[in-house]
C-alpha cells in the first residue's frame, strides 16, 4: 500500500564499529584464555582449545589437569561472562532506548529485586544450590509482569514514565520481602550476599548451556527491533504517527530484554553497571543509532564483562574479587560521569 | 575465711604448676625428637633432619604458648582475692560485682565452654545454636541473629556473653547495666584457650579451669606427636561453596598448623584470613586432602566431585575429601580437640 519507497541507504555505518568490537571481543577471549593464576602454557592453552573442535585433533601436550583448567574452569568461564556481559549490555542499551532514558538498564523494571527474592528463597530454604538459577529467573520474571500488571491497572494509555514507576513499587516490595527473608535466616547471609555480589562459573559449561538459548532469543528480539527503537527516540506520539505502536514495540522490546537479563542473573547473580556503562561508552564512540548501538553493544558488552572477569580472578594471585566490584568500581565514576554530561549523551 | 580462698587458690595453683611442669617432662621424654629435651635446645640440629628441627619448633611452640597461659592464669589469679572482680581486657575492663548465676550465653562456642567448666548450674539461657552439651538444649532459647534487648533482659541474666556485636548487643546492654563479656572469634588456639580461662575466672571455676585446660593440653601432645605420621600433606579447606578458605592465621587454619598439614591457601598469598579462592588455583595447587567445614550447608563429597575440572585433583581421585562435623569446624570450645583428633583420623585412615 506504501506509495513511496525509499531507496535504502547505501553506507552501512555499523560496519567499522562492529568489526573493531568484533577485534576488542577476540583479544579479550585469548587473553581470558591464557592468563591464570595456574600459569599454563599460553600457546598449548590455544591448542587445547583447537583440539575441541569436532573433526581436529592436536595433542596440546598439556596434563590431564592443566587440560582440564583450560576446558572446563577457564573456557566455560569466559564464553559465560561473554554470554551475560552481551545481554546485561543489549538489555540496558534496549531499556534506555524504549523508555528514552539514559540511566535506564536491565534492572528497571525489578528483574534483580525479583531474581534476588527467588535465590534468597533457593538459599534460607536450604535447597541444593542447582535450585538457585530456576527460582531466581522465575523471581526476576514475575517482578517484571508485576510491574507491567501494576502499570496497566491505571488504564490502557500506559506511558513508560508510568512503568518505571511500577517497576520502582514491585522492586521496592520484592527487595523488602528479600531483605526480611534474609534477616530472617541471618545464619545463610553470607551466601545471599555473595550470590548478590555476582559470579561467573561454578558450574562449567553447565550454565553456559541453561544460558544460551534464552541470550539467542533475546539478542534476535532486540536486534530485529533495532530500527524500531531509533524511531522510538523522536517521542511516543511522534513515534505513532511515523507508524509504530510505542505501546506494542515497548512490551515485544521489555520482554526480549527481560528474557535475557533474567537468565544472566539467574546463573551469575546480580553483576552491577555493565548493562548501563557498556550502551553509553558505544553511544559516546558511535553515535545514538541502534542500528549500531545495538550490535556493539552485544560484543562490547561480551568483552567488557570477559576483561572485567580476568582482572576478577587473577588481580589477587589466587584469590577472587567479586565480579560486581570490578564492574561496579568502574562503573560508579562513570555513572557520575554520564550524570555530569547527559545532555551529551541522552539517549 | 578470704585468707583461707586465697590460700587455697594458692595451693591449686601450685598444684597446677606441679601438674604442668610434670607434663612438660613426660612429653619432651616421650618425644621423637633425640636432642636434649628442653625448650631452648631448638637452636640444636641434627646434621640433615630438618623435620627434627620442625618438630621441635612445634613442641617449643607449644610448651611456650602453655606457658604463656599459665602466666595469664596467674595473673587472673592474682586479681581474684573475692568479688567484685576487674578483668582487663583488650577491648577494655570488665568489672563483676558478684559470682554470676544467672549467665545467658549467645554464642555456641561459649556455650560449650561454661558447661566443661563445670558452670553449667549457672546457665540460665542460650542461643538457638546452642546444641551441645544436651543440657543446653532444654535452657530458655534466644535468637542470637535477630538480637532483642527485651527479650533478653526478661530472663534477668546477671552476666552476658557473646560473640558478635552486629546489632548493637553491646549498646543496649550497657544501657541496661547488664554485665556483659563480648569474646569474638579467635585467631589461634591459644586465643581460644584464654577465653576458657577467662570464662572460668569469671564464673568461680579455677579449679576445673585449671584441670581442663590442662587435660586440653595433654590431649594436644598426643595428637600432636601422632600427627607426625601425617606431617606435611597438603590440605584445602573449604568454608562454603563459593570456595572461601581459611588461612593459618585463621583459627581453624591453626589447628591444621598444629597437626603439622600444609595449607593452600597460605601460597595464595592473600592478607585476609578467610579468602575467596579461584577454582583454577584450587586445581591447580592439587592439594592432597580436601576438608569441607560446609557439608551443613549442601556440600558433600560427591557434589565436590562433580565440580568441572575438580574430577583431576588427586584429593577427589583418591577419596581424600572429607566432610567435616559441621558444628565442630564452626566453633572454638572445648570440643576443638576432638576436631583436630577427627581430622587426624580421617587423614590416617585414608593414607596407605
Amino acid at each position: 500500500m506504501s506509495i513511496v519507497t525509499l531507496p535504502a541507504p547505501r553506507t552501512r555505518p555499523w560496519v567499522g564499529p562492529v568489526v573493531v568490537s568484533v577485534g576488542v571481543l577476540l583479544v579479550a577471549a585469548v587473553a581470558s584464555l591464557v592468563l591464570g593464576p595456574a600459569g599454563v602454557n599460553p600457546w598449548r592453552a590455544i591448542v587445547e582449545m583447537l583440539d575441541h573442535i569436532p573433526f581436529l585433533s592436536v595433542d596440546s601436550g598439556l596434563t590431564t589437569q592443566e587440560a582440564a583448567i583450560v576446558w572446563q574452569i577457564r573456557a566455560p568461564r569466559l564464553v559465560l561472562a561473554g554470554l551475560v556481559g552481551a545481554t546485561l549490555a543489549g538489555s540496558g542499551a534496549a531499556y534506555q532506548g524504549v523508555f528514552r532514558n539514559p540511566l535506564a538498564d536491565p534492572y528497571l523494571l525489578g528483574v534483580a529485586a525479583g531474581a534476588g527474592l527467588g535465590a534468597t528463597i533457593a538459599i534460607v530454604s536450604g535447597f541444593p544450590t542447582s535450585t538457585i538459577p530456576p527460582l531466581a529467573f522465575s523471581g526476576a520474571v514475575l517482578a517484571v509482569v508485576a510491574a507491567y500488571g501494576l502499570a496497566s491497572l491505571g488504564g490502557s494509555r500506559r506511558s513508560g514514565a508510568t512503568l518505571i514507576l511500577s517497576g520502582v513499587a514491585v522492586a521496592a516490595f520484592f527487595t523488602a520481602l528479600q531483605t526480611y527473608l534474609q534477616q530472617q535466616h541471618a545464619d545463610t547471609i553470607r551466601q545471599v550476599f555473595s550470590w548478590i555480589l555476582g559470579r561467573l562459573g561454578t558450574t562449567g559449561w553447565g550454565d553456559v548451556r541453561t544460558l544460551l538459548p534464552y541470550a539467542l532469543v533475546s539478542w534476535l528480539v532486540l536486534f530485529a527491533y533495532r530500527r524500531h527503537l531509533d524511531v522510538m527516540a523522536v517521542g511516543e506520539e511522534e513515534a505513532s504517527t511515523l507508524g509504530i505502536e510505542p505501546a506494542r514495540v515497548r512490551l515485544v522490546v521489555v520482554a526480549g530484554a527481560t528474557l535475557g537479563a533474567a537468565a544472566a542473573v539467574a546463573v551469575s547473580g546480580l553483576i552491577a553497571f555493565v548493562g548501563i556503562i557498556v550502551p553509553h561508552i558505544v553511544r559516546l564512540a558511535t553515535g545514538p543509532s541502534y542500528r549500531t548501538l545495538l550490535p556493539v553493544s552485544l560484543i562490547g558488552g561480551s568483552a567488557f564483562l570477559m576483561v572485567a572477569d580476568l582482572v576478577a580472578r587473577t588481580v589477587q594471585s589466587g584469590g577472587e574479587l567479586p565480579i560486581g566490584v570490578v564492574t561496579a568500581f568502574v562503573g560508579a565514576p562513570f555513572f557520575a560521569f554520564i550524570l555530569a554530561t547527559r545532555r551529551e549523551v541522552a539517549a | 575465711m578470704r585468707r583461707g580462698a586465697i590460700l587455697l587458690l594458692i595451693l591449686s595453683l601450685v598444684l597446677t604448676a606441679c601438674r604442668i611442669s610434670t607434663a612438660d617432662t613426660t612429653v619432651l621424654a616421650d618425644g621423637p625428637t633425640t636432642t636434649v629435651p628442653t625448650p631452648t635446645s631448638t637452636s640444636t640440629t641434627v646434621a640433615g633432619e630438618s623435620e627434627t628441627d620442625e618438630l621441635e619448633a612445634e613442641a617449643a611452640r607449644l610448651l611456650a604458648e602453655r606457658e604463656a597461659l599459665q602466666k595469664e592464669q596467674e595473673r587472673l589469679l592474682a586479681e581474684l582475692d573475692s568479688y567484685p572482680r576487674v578483668f582487663h581486657l583488650d577491648s577494655g575492663s570488665v568489672r563483676i560485682e558478684k559470682r554470676p548465676e544467672r549467665i545467658l550465653s549467645l554464642s555456641a562456642s561459649h556455650t560449650e565452654m561454661l558447661y566443661a567448666l563445670g558452670a553449667g548450674d549457672q546457665v540460665v539461657g542460650t542461643d538457638l545454636t546452642s546444641n551441645y552439651p544436651a543440657a543446653a538444649r532444654s535452657t530458655a532459647k534466644i535468637d542470637s541473629f535477630q538480637f532483642s534487648i527485651e527479650e533478653v533482659a526478661a530472663l534477668e541474666p546477671d552476666l552476658v556473653i557473646l560473640a558478635f556485636d552486629f546489632q548493637g548487643e553491646v549498646e543496649a546492654l550497657s544501657a541496661l547495666s547488664i554485665p556483659f563479656l563480648l569474646l569474638g572469634p579467635p585467631d589461634s588456639l591459644v586465643s581460644a584457650f584464654s577465653q576458657l580461662s577467662l570464662i572460668g575466672a569469671i564464673t568461680d571455676h579455677w579449679p576445673e579451669t585449671f584441670q581442663l585446660t590442662n587435660d586440653l593440653y595433654l590431649e594436644l601432645d598426643q595428637i600432636q606427636r601422632a600427627a607426625n605420621r601425617i606431617r606435611g600433606r597438603t590440605f584445602y579447606h573449604e568454608v562454603d561453596e563459593t570456595l572461601y578458605s581459611a588461612t593459618s592465621s585463621s583459627f581453624i587454619g591453626d589447628l591444621y598448623r598444629y597437626l603439622g598439614l600444609v595449607n593452600i591457601a597460605d601460597a595464595a598469598g592473600l592478607d585476609s584470613p578467610f579468602p575467596q579462592l579461584s577454582a583454577e588455583f584450587i586445581v591447580d595447587q592439587n592439594p592432597e586432602f580436601i576438608f569441607l567445614a560446609d557439608a551443613n550447608f549442601g556440600a558433600s563429597v560427591e557434589s565436590v566431585a562433580a565440580r568441572p575440572g575438580w574430577d583431576t585433583m588427586t584429593a577427589v581421585a583418591d577419596g581424600k575429601v572429607v566432610a567435616l562435623d559441621g558444628d565442630l569446624a564452626g566453633r572454638w570450645g572445648p570440643r576443638t580437640v576432638d576436631l583436630m583428633r577427627s581430622i587426624l583420623d580421617a587423614v590416617e585412615a585414608r593414607l596407605p
